[in-house]
């Protein structure tokens, strides 16, 4: 176990860095909404990976004062991996195989995810102490199911904005931003994926839960707090949104829309871990 | 000093009969500069041959050959045609209308088709080309440099090469906006009419996985399916054909909608909602208006494509305006960059011969006089080189200051030469250049 360590001044002023330079960067790739131009294309790149490099850098500062590599510790260095790794995704598709407008639907979510770091992280350092097995898978699989549902919600909302456009027979203005199909085929990607390690980490939390009873820090009524519940309510949306095998009907628009909910939910669970009393 | 010139005749000014026998092909072409290169060994070519346009820009000095009636003749003896076959359908521009032409040109935006990107890579031939040919140099290396540089920006900062101008084109967009691969596609015709084949042989080039063809004559469906290498399928199990397809072309004459909503509500519970295009070009309709409303169902009709093709030629018009702007921007930067480029050797000669002057008169008068001591030579010196200096300012400046949308750079510039008597065979950067690098102007900007 490693001894809470809250973030010093350069981490904060680094990481508060890298929520300047997505926002800047963000408000470049929105101008070329008005102007389409490939240096405002490149300026707004460049942004996103310096602002990787700053909250890389913060991350690695952190971890190396904790003496700690595994960034799932507490809320600062957790929500900072999450959203490089957010960034990191969206980058990476966009090299790979671009959808237009991605970053403009995921960035957005990667600096909610900094400006929360930022904020909770000075509120409650040393938040986990992963010293069991399934702590540890508990932590990394929420987490990594929190990344992916924002991808999934990000590209939920493009794929309602995109679906709207082509009813509305919309199809002089802003460019394109990638074709339903491909849009619907990436999000059930995301909450796939999210919702397997979403699961991972509802079961592990419940093995830890019978193992150590009422000492867990969810305390003897952990069945109604807010965190048990509202982790649940998450599943069941994310369920219904992955169930269109089953009933296909739950599909393009519907199933955009929970992932949307889903998210929002999820993050609510956040909130209620980090805030609410018997959160956590 | 070089002058620039194009000599040509396009769509606009000849008919396809007189394009036809002034074309170029490869060889032909190769043999027209080399032939032209011998005859007039100081100029530069290159000659720009497709279907819609002839051209030959020249580079060549002010008062040098080939002049416009040379190139003329030239041009005629080339294709073995008589001057008055084709000489009243040329057209010529000069100077800074050459770099507006030649911009517009690879721009497309002198082309039949608004925003087509063949011209560029015809333009680029033309250059590979000269050069291969060697007659290229440091006039023609950076123009055309510029020219396919330019012609990028205009397609990657406006939306002139947003092909939409028909209603099949229209659907293509549209289609491609909610499918990303075809080849798991399949796309079924209703009716085996001229416009079912014309958007059949446009979503043919989706490459869809499977092409069917729905008539109620079977020989016609089975005619347009065996055209696009589809299959024709009987009318009577149209329902089941409907489930199994994801783009639907309608176009018969049937005078009630054969796609009602009923229908189609099971049509999409067969399919698992999975979305589907329908294209309906009949008039009157085929497809229900209410069928639109049913989730993961795109419908167009005949007006919404051509609403669609509207709006994206008003969009054109704006994407004119702004590949104009851009393209003289470039033109006025091109051009400031070789005034830039060629005044800058004659001036420097100009000082040098003037000072030299002045030296050579100065050592004159102190041989003759006596006791002019070392502190009064470099008094006198010093005079001397006041005095040109002075003297040449104001011209230099009026000459750096010079409008060049008043009269010809290569016009004051050689007014200069002439007048000062002045020798730039061996100072014109990149004179000897062959492969452009040292004359690009994108390189000055940076």
């Amino acid at each position: 176990m490693t001894a809470p360590m809250p973030p010093n001044a350069g981490q904060f002023a680094l990481l508060w860095g890298a929520v300047a330079l997505l926002l800047i960067g963000g408000g470049i790739s929105l101008a070329r909404l008005w102007k389409p131009n490939n240096t405002l294309r490149l300026t707004a790149k460049s942004m996103a990976y310096f602002a990787i490099c700053l909250a890389l850098s913060a991350l690695i500062w952190h971890a190396w004062n904790r003496r700690s590599w595994l960034p799932i510790e507490d809320n600062f260095e957790a929500l900072l991996a999450l959203a490089v790794a957010l960034v990191g995704f969206t980058l990476y598709v966009q090299r790979a195989r671009p959808i237009p407008g991605l970053d403009w639907f995921l960035m957005p979510i990667a600096v909610l995810m900094l400006a929360a770091a930022g904020l909770f992280g000075e509120i409650k350092p040393g938040a986990y102490q992963p010293n069991e097995l399934w702590r540890l898978a508990h932590r990394m699989s929420t987490f990594g199911g929190v990344a992916a549902f924002g991808v999934a919600a990000g590209v939920g909302t493009m794929y309602l904005i995109a679906s709207a456009k082509l009813r509305r027979k919309n199809l002089v203005g802003a460019s394109p931003m990638g074709s339903l199909e491909r849009l619907e085929n990436l999000a059930d990607w995301a909450l796939s994926f999210g919702f397997a390690l979403l699961t991972v980490g509802i079961v592990t939390g419940l093995i830890e839960i019978l193992e150590r009873g009422s000492k867990t820090e969810l305390g003897p009524h952990w069945m109604t707090s807010p965190k048990v519940i509202l982790a649940f309510t998450v599943w069941v949306v994310y369920a219904i949104a992955l169930h269109t095998p089953i009933t296909p009907a739950v599909r393009g628009r519907k199933s955009a829309m929970l992932s949307i909910v889903g998210f929002v939910l999820i993050f609510a669970t956040m909130l209620a871990v980090l805030y609410m009393p018997g959160g956590r | 000093m070089q002058r620039l010139i194009v000599l040509g005749l396009n769509h606009t000014t000849a008919s396809l009969d007189l394009r036809e026998k002034l074309v170029f092909t490869p060889p032909q072409r190769h043999e027209a500069l080399t032939g032209l290169r011998q005859k007039f060994t100081d100029c530069e070519a290159v000659l720009l041959s497709t279907c819609n346009r002839v051209e030959l820009y020249v580079a060549r000095q002010t008062h040098g050959h080939p002049k416009q009636q040379e190139l003329v003749e030239f041009l005629g003896q080339s294709r073995g045609l008589k001057l008055h076959e084709f000489q009243s359908n040329l057209y010529e521009k000069s100077e800074r209308d050459v770099i507006t032409h030649l911009f517009s040109v690879a721009s497309s935006l002198d082309s039949m088709v608004l925003g087509e990107t063949q011209i560029l890579g015809q333009v680029r031939e033309a250059y590979d080309a000269a050069r291969e040919a060697g007659t290229t140099g440091p006039m023609l290396h950076p123009l055309f440099q510029r020219a396919t540089a330019v012609a990028k920006q205009v397609m990657t900062q406006t939306s002139l090469g947003e092909g939409r101008t028909s209603v099949a084109t229209v659907a293509i967009e549209y289609a491609r906006r909610i499918f990303d691969v075809f080849s798991d596609k399949t796309v079924l015709s209703i009716g085996a009419g001229k416009m079912s084949r014309l958007m059949l042989a446009n979503m043919a080039a989706l490459k869809p996985g499977k092409l069917l063809v729905c008539n109620r004559n079977p020989t016609k469906a089975d005619a347009l399916a065996r055209e696009f290498g589809g299959s024709a399928v009987p009318m009577e199990n149209l329902a089941e054909y409907l489930a199994a397809s994801d783009i639907v072309v309608s176009g018969t004459g049937s005078t009630q909608p054969i796609i009602t909503r009923s229908l189609f509500e099971s049509v999409m519970r067969k399919r698992r909602y999975r979305p589907v295009f329908l294209i309906d070009i009949a008039v009157p309709r085929d497809v229900a208006a209410d069928v639109a409303k049913i989730e993961n169902v795109y419908l167009y009709n005949m007006d919404d494509l051509q609403q669609a093709v509207m709006a994206t030629r008003s969009q054109r018009s704006a994407a004119v305006e702004a590949a104009n702007e851009i393209v003289d921007r470039e033109v006025r930067e091109f051009v400031a960059w070789n005034r830039a480029r060629m005044m800058g050797p004659l001036i420097d000669q100009l000082y040098q011969k003037s000072h030299a002057v002045a030296r050579e008169e100065l050592d004159r008068i102190i041989g003759k006089l006596s006791n002019v001591s070392p502190q009064d030579q470099r008094q006198l010196e010093d005079l001397t080189r006041r005095i040109v200096n002075k003297l040449l300012h104001d011209p230099v400046q009026a000459l750096r200051g010079s409008d060049p949308d008043h009269a010809a750079m290569s016009q004051y510039l050689h007014a200069v030469q002439q007048l000062f008597r002045l020798n730039l065979e061996d100072q014109i950067p990149g004179k000897t250049a062959t492969d452009g690098a040292d004359g690009d102007p994108s390189a000055h900007k940076a």
